[in-house]
């Protein structure tokens, strides 16, 4: 029952006012008190050093990865603080559906209620996922588009760790790999976007470098080194996140609290032994009269047990000498420490991977050797996390070229690979480009032919000034003379119009007013006239939207035969007639030939047809 | 339902963090009682988010009236939601496999009953601005 109260926290009737709240809470109390601080009260409060000789490898893997995790979520969440209320449906629908594919009703009910009845939840859904009809055996599902992966997210806080397995199989059997999914960013809002912080600070780096330092150490066999997969997976997922988001400058700039304490003048060590010297002398630091209660209750009783072990047992002595000898060594490990993290506050991110900080005796190896030294036995043993960690130092190789010659030095084939796919990438991008430009032109050219083919049997362009029409003719002189043959859409007889008594064959086109053609700079000018005959305006230079040009032409062409009937003077019957007097018209062609007798005879029939029907 | 702790189950000691100096509270989370509820903390946070994020878009030590030097009282705020990871993470270490009837005792979170919703939580927030 204790593991369905834990579920039933995290559950979707009830996280939004529980878990939630609690991280945004967290995360708040995180930036006032910087990251540092925050990271080791939680360290402290998870019993992370202490617990481990209490409980099994098994329950310590397990509260090790929580941990991890539950500094991931502070970190990165931004539910609370920057997320809009479409994002957050739209991150809740997808993650849910990444674990299987859902029913209308599962998916509702298993996202919180403010989401499910949200007006926008049918669109987001329709948007990410795509719609399977139900089939004898199964109900109409729900299925992730596959574009939608890349939104996955697999350190999502309300996956339980089955969820989490089996979004990571749908996510590799989708992407067609064994790799874990890159980190997810969200954006912040304001003071929050200071949470990046947690990533990077020197007391994080830490403990990067100690689980990676362990990591490494159970690669080679070492008995007393013990990470797991989980750990080391969800640990390179921070190393990532915070590759991308650490700043150039020092880390200390970007990470410092917002409530700063007063920085104490004597040493740490000295302040513990004062503090222990008596009740008051912490209740003169401290305003808070309740914790200093608290330490004086406590002080109370700590003396009287000691004076009641004393008395049972002479024995105890001894063992409280340790105690207070191994004590001492703890402060000197603190010292050592307080001195590293001061010393990597000053350095910046890229700096403090390569330092070994040997002056404290915190780090013998830096961390970008360890990291080095860990993607070769990684590489070794065929690890599927080796993905991330590649990705990792390429990106620290990116982002400091004394890294990047440091990462070459030691993995040349790495950078040499990045070179080569860099490189492939290039080419396959610029040979895509050369293939897609070619088709476009040939494209082009062919609607060019096709169009002065049109033209030139309509008799309407016979006389062309311009030496681009000229080319144009002559390409499609030439396209005719390639194609002999045209086949008619109707009776699908082949006919060359070449050929010496051959049917009559043309274009199949529409013709259709438009008012939009008409708009056309040049056309919309006044025609100017010679005397009383029109004079045809030169074809326009730039031809490039060859229809608009046409559609003007035969605009032209029937304002000029309007004013020829005013003039009493003979025409002929034309197609432009029946367009309305001060429209465009636009022809499209669909690329089909027709016969002109097949033409008449279809238009014989519809009109034996009507009549028919309408006697 | 709010869980008593007992004074004498706590202690405060000053530990090393980082490059500050920081107070910490000695409690044994796998020992001492800890509850899931803790229905002020949630107001609370409410109360923060609508402040920083919505119209008023206010700092939070401004909405919390904090002294800039004292970092005493986020470091007891901070206890409760804290203490609620560390029991989540244990329970699902199954360290507390054992309480399985002690657990089913507790009342389930009061978002699921609206009834309790609306009394206890007004009460718990009058109780506390009072």
């Amino acid at each position: 029952m204790a593991l369905v109260k834990q579920l039933l926290y995290r559950h979707h009737t009830s996280y939004d006012d529980t878990f939630e709240l609690d991280i945004f809470l967290l995360q708040a109390c995180a930036l006032l008190l910087g990251p540092d601080k925050f990271i080791d009260i939680c360290q402290r409060r998870f019993m992370i050093p202490v617990i481990r000789p209490q409980i099994s490898p098994t329950q310590w893997h397990i509260i090790f990865r929580e941990w991890l995790m539950f500094l991931l979520t502070v970190a990165k969440e931004r539910t609370k603080c920057g997320m809009s209320t479409q994002a957050l449906l739209r991150r809740e629908i997808i993650q849910r559906l990444a674990t299987t594919d859902l029913s209308y009703s599962q998916l509702s009910s298993q996202i919180c209620r403010r989401l499910a009845t949200h007006p926008e939840f049918e669109t987001t859904l329709n948007q990410v996922a795509t719609y399977q009809s139900a089939t004898e055996t199964r109900s109409g599902v729900y299925q992730l588009r596959p574009s939608c992966w890349d939104e996955f997210d697999l350190y999502f806080p309300l996956y339980t760790s089955r969820d989490q397995q089996l979004a990571l199989e749908r996510y590799q059997d989708a992407k067609k790999t064994k790799a874990t999914p890159p980190p997810r960013y969200y954006d912040s809002y304001g003071e929050f976007a200071a949470l990046d912080g947690l990533l990077y600070c020197p007391t994080m780096c830490d403990i990067l470098c100690r689980i990676f330092g362990e990591a490494l150490l159970q690669r080679s066999g070492a008995p007393s080194a013990d990470v797991s997969e989980g750990a080391l997976s969800i640990a390179l997922h921070i190393l990532a996140m915070a590759t991308a988001r650490a700043p150039r400058t020092p880390i200390a700039d970007t990470t410092r609290p917002i409530l700063v304490s007063e920085t104490p003048k004597r040493t740490p060590k000295s302040c513990l032994r004062r503090s222990g010297d008596g009740d008051n002398a912490n209740a003169a630091d401290d305003d808070d009269a309740d914790l200093a209660s608290f330490h004086s209750r406590h002080r109370a009783e700590q003396e009287q047990d000691a004076a009641d072990k004393s008395d049972d047992d002479d024995d105890n002595d001894d063992d409280e000498k340790e105690d207070d000898y191994e004590q001492e060594e703890e402060e000197d490990d603190d010292e050592q420490l307080v001195r590293a993290r001061r010393m990597a506050a000053k350095l910046s991110f890229d700096e403090y991977l390569r330092t070994p900080l040997n002056s404290s005796g915190r780090m013998e190896l830096p961390f970008l050797s360890i990291l080095l030294l860990l993607y070769r036995s990684m590489k070794n043993d065929g690890d599927n996390a080796i993905e991330l960690l590649k990705t990792v130092l390429l990106a620290i190789s990116d982002r400091d070229p004394t890294n990047s010659s440091a990462i070459r030095s030691a993995l040349p084939e790495l950078i040499t690979e990045q070179e080569q796919q860099r490189k492939a990438a290039e080419d396959a991008a610029k040979a895509r480009k050369d293939l897609l430009r070619r088709r476009q032109q040939e494209i082009l050219a062919r609607f060019k032919n096709q169009q002065q083919t049109f033209l030139e049997s309509s008799g309407e362009l016979s006389e062309s000034t311009s030496g681009r029409e000229h080319d144009a003719r002559s390409s499609s002189d030439e396209a005719l003379h390639n194609v002999r043959e045209f086949e008619c859409a109707l009776c699908h007889v082949s006919t060359d119009p070449s050929a010496p008594n051959a049917k009559i064959i043309g274009h199949i086109s529409l013709v259709q007013r438009n008012r939009i053609v008409a708009l056309s700079s040049e056309y919309d000018q006044p025609l100017e006239h010679a005397g009383n005959a029109p004079q045809r305006r030169p074809h326009p230079s730039r031809v490039d939207l060859l229809l608009t040009n046409v559609a003007a032409a035969t605009q032209e062409q029937a304002q000029t035969l309007d004013r020829q009937e005013d003039d009493d003077m003979h025409t002929e019957p034309t197609p432009w007639h029946n367009i309305n007097r001060g429209d465009s018209v636009d022809i499209k062609f669909c690329g089909h030939h027709i016969h002109l007798s097949c033409l008449y005879g279809y238009f014989t029939s519809l009109c034996e047809t009507y009549e028919t029907v309408l006697l | 339902m709010m869980v008593y702790v007992p004074a004498s189950a706590l202690s405060l000691s000053l530990s090393l963090t980082g490059v500050y100096l920081v107070q910490f509270i000695n409690y044994n989370v796998a020992a001492l009682p800890v509850s899931f509820h803790i229905p002020l903390h949630r107001i609370l946070a409410g109360y923060l988010h609508s402040g920083a994020l919505g119209s008023l878009k206010a700092p939070i030590t401004s909405l919390l009236q904090l002294d800039r030097r004292d970092p005493t009282w986020v470091v007891k705020l901070i206890e409760h939601p804290l203490r609620v990871q560390v029991l989540g993470s244990q329970i699902l270490a199954n360290l507390w496999v054992r309480n399985g009837t002690t657990m089913l005792r507790q009342v389930p979170p009061p978002r699921i009953h609206p009834f309790i919703h609306s009394s206890i939580y007004s009460f718990m927030l009058t109780a506390w601005l009072s």
